[in-house]
């Protein structure tokens, strides 16, 4: 073809420029291996210049083993003709002037020119190819050692549900081994009533959505449960199709346990601290219930003394003793039902709740008589406010008491009006606040308000503040009179917005 | 006359009925300081609580003392613990009571603060008689009685004032007579009582 356009190509200018130009290496060499053809290519290729390589064995282009097999290559294929290379071409070594190799693609064909039979040669320098094949092998490698190596479980699976990776934290952790669970449903490792469940992720994942955190329980092979955290992220090809998910879990029953070891000492705490203002209430109580019952035994044994005397006359006076004995027992019969109503809510449970719901209830239950009285009552709630993680029967138990104090403190007074507010600081505390346009509080009594026994009522336990108190601070807020007001008496009660106890702890 | 001291006043009514019951005489006080205030101007006991405001019933008994009063302290709890109790009864605390207590248990204790009371004012009425006799002795004739109550004889006595025997049983003579003694043992009782009031 190209004879019959150009001409005799060796004699033309376009052989020539065709041989220069050409990026890849071309050699020529006859029969006996001699070089007679070097382009410029092979110049850069192999660091030899032209004349220094023309005439020479082609041998000195390789580095050994092939150095030695070359000549036994040519005798073989001269005596047998058996081509092991020509025509076809492949991956060889070739040799530098400096003596350094490099990978190179060969090409061999054969001509003859006038009876003069030759080899031509061409090469391809496969070195950055070469070098770009092992950088991505050694990366790839890394990449598996680490996926391998991890100690959070990391594994892929087709859209299907099919697994096609599987590490060995995954291995570790189900019991399963890669080649037990490539090729096979991730359905193995799902409980049966959380396939829905994986259902929904797979499905989220197809929509391009990643799954972080997500907290859940897998099925080891042995039949047993492990509690784990997945981030299930989608997988894409080239083209940026969603072609599966890959799925990094962490076991994370172990800090489930130590979670649940937290909130159990929690709980054992609260209720410690609640045994002890049980305990500090001990003396009140007895102190409380021992006045009434001596009053009750002081009057009936003065009446059964005056009886003894056997005169009419005294009849009025001990069946007057009699009656104040029965009331003074009705007085101490009273003590311990208040006390009870506090200690049955003993069990405290937590929810994350509305303080202004709560309020309201309270102040419903604190109005009950209020009309009596005629207090006014003003519920002055912020909207809106973060919800609490807090015991809702004991926060309005401590509401209502509030409530009831004001309203008693109040009881003939000119002025009587309540106002029942909430708020938030805007950070950690949500407060309630009760305040009432009564007497206010002496200096002695304020000082020592929410110590037992103290009162201002009277028939007064003087326990109820110092309840309330244990109640909000178990919950991690305070209650406090607050200072210069203009009238009456306020108390407020501040509580940390939810999510503090647990920094707390 | 029993002084009662407690802030609730059902304890305090009831408990003066119960008193009264038995034949005794009562006064009520919500406060110690109400107490303390009115000098307790009969004979008597007082019983009171120990857990008030203001003062309290060790404080009160403290203040008493401190005043030289001799109105026996019964002390009422409605709370009793042992460390309290000591504290009490080494204040000098007549009876120590937990609320509630019988009638027998109060009425005695109260007869038995009133006798104590009594036996005190008795013991202190005559010292005050043994001093007011001792104040008629002339300085020579106290001299003389002292020598007799360290027991010396006549004649030893008659040697240490630098007089004679018979000097010294005249003296002796007209202290027995100032003195009110039947007897030497009666003079030196007497003596004695005077001197543990100095």
């Amino acid at each position: 073809m190209i004879s019959a356009a150009f001409g005799d190509p060796r004699s033309s200018a376009l052989f020539e420029a065709l041989i220069s130009t050409a990026v890849d290496g071309i050699i020529v060499i006859d029969t006996e291996g001699k070089i007679q053809i070097y382009n410029a290519a092979c110049e850069r290729l192999f660091g030899y210049g032209l004349r220094e390589v023309v005439g020479r064995n082609v041998k000195v282009l390789m580095p050994e083993p092939y150095r030695a097999e070359h000549d036994g290559y040519l005798a073989n294929y001269h005596s047998s003709g058996e081509k092991r290379i020509i025509g076809i071409g492949r991956e060889v070594v070739g040799r530098r002037k400096d003596g350094t190799t490099f990978p190179m693609y060969l090409s061999v064909g054969e001509g003859d020119a006038g009876g003069n039979r030759f080899f031509v040669g061409i090469i391809h320098d496969l070195s950055e190819i070469k070098a770009k094949e092992k950088e991505r092998a050694d990366s790839d490698r890394r990449l598996a050692s680490i996926v391998e190596s991890s100690e959070d479980i990391i594994l892929s699976k087709t859209l299907d549900g099919v697994v096609t990776s599987w590490n060995g934290a995954a291995e570790r952790i189900f019991g399963y081994t890669a080649e037990e669970m490539i090729g096979r449903s991730i359905a193995a490792i799902v409980p049966p009533d959380l396939w829905n469940e994986e259902k929904n992720i797979l499905r989220r994942i197809r929509d391009g959505e990643q799954v972080k955190n997500y907290e859940t329980r897998r099925r080891r092979k042995d039949g047993g449960l492990v509690e784990v955290s997945l981030t299930i992220s989608p997988l894409r090809d080239a083209a940026g199709n969603i072609v599966g998910a890959s799925k990094i879990g962490r076991d994370v029953s172990e800090r489930k346990k130590a979670e649940r070891h937290a909130a159990d000492l929690r709980a054992e705490l609260f209720h410690a601290s609640r045994l002890s203002a049980m305990g500090r209430m001990t003396a009140a109580i007895a102190h409380e219930v021992n006045q009434p019952l001596t009053a009750v035994t002081n009057y009936v044994s003065a009446a059964r003394r005056l009886l003894g005397a056997e005169q009419p006359a005294v009849l009025p006076r001990t069946r007057d003793m009699l009656e104040k004995a029965a009331e003074q027992a009705l007085r101490a019969g009273a003590i311990i039902r208040n006390l009870r109503d506090f200690s049955e809510k003993r069990d405290s449970e937590r929810s994350l709740e509305n303080i202004n719901q709560i309020v309201e209830e309270a102040v419903s239950l604190g109005l009950a008589g209020a009309s009596v009285v005629h207090v006014a009552i003003d519920v002055r709630l912020t909207p809106d406010l973060p919800s609490l993680l807090i015991d809702k029967i004991q926060i309005q138990q401590t509401v209502l008491n509030l409530i009831r104090n004001a309203v008693e403190a109040m009881t003939g007074w000119p002025k009587r009006q309540i106002v029942v507010s909430s708020g938030w600081d805007g950070a950690d505390f949500v407060h309630v606040t009760v305040a009432d346009t009564g007497p206010g509080l002496p200096p002695h009594i304020a000082e020592c308000l929410f110590e037992p026994f103290t009162t201002t009522k009277e028939n007064g336990m003087g326990i109820g503040l110092n309840i309330c108190r244990s109640i909000v601070e178990d919950h991690g807020g305070e209650i406090v009179l607050m200072p210069e007001v203009e009238e009456g008496a306020a108390f407020r009660i501040r509580l940390p917005v939810s999510g503090q106890i647990e920094g707390e702890a | 006359m029993v002084y009662i001291v407690d802030d609730d006043a059902s304890v305090r009514e009831s408990l003066s009925v119960l008193l009264e019951s038995a034949g005794l005489k009562v006064r009520q006080y919500a406060s110690a300081t109400s107490l303390l205030a009115e000098h307790p101007s009969e004979p008597g006991c007082i019983v009171t609580d120990v857990r008030m405001p203001e003062m309290d019933g060790l404080e009160l008994q403290e203040q008493i003392a401190k005043r030289g009063w001799h109105h026996p302290v019964i002390v009422m709890t409605g709370h009793g613990d042992v460390p309290l109790a000591v504290r009490a009864m080494r204040a000098g605390a007549s009876d120590f009571l937990e609320k509630p207590f019988s009638d027998e248990a109060i009425i005695e204790s109260v007869h038995r603060a009133l006798d104590a009371g009594r036996r005190s004012r008795d013991k202190m009425a005559e010292i005050r008689a043994a001093q007011e006799l001792l104040d008629q002795l002339t300085p020579r004739e106290r001299h003389v009685l002292d020598q007799l109550v360290a027991g010396r004889s006549n004649k030893v006595a008659a040697y240490e004032l630098g007089i004679s025997p018979r000097t010294i049983e005249i003296h002796r003579a007209r202290i027995m007579d100032k003195m009110h003694a039947r007897n030497l043992s009666d003079l030196v009782r007497t003596a004695l009582a005077a001197a543990r009031a100095a």
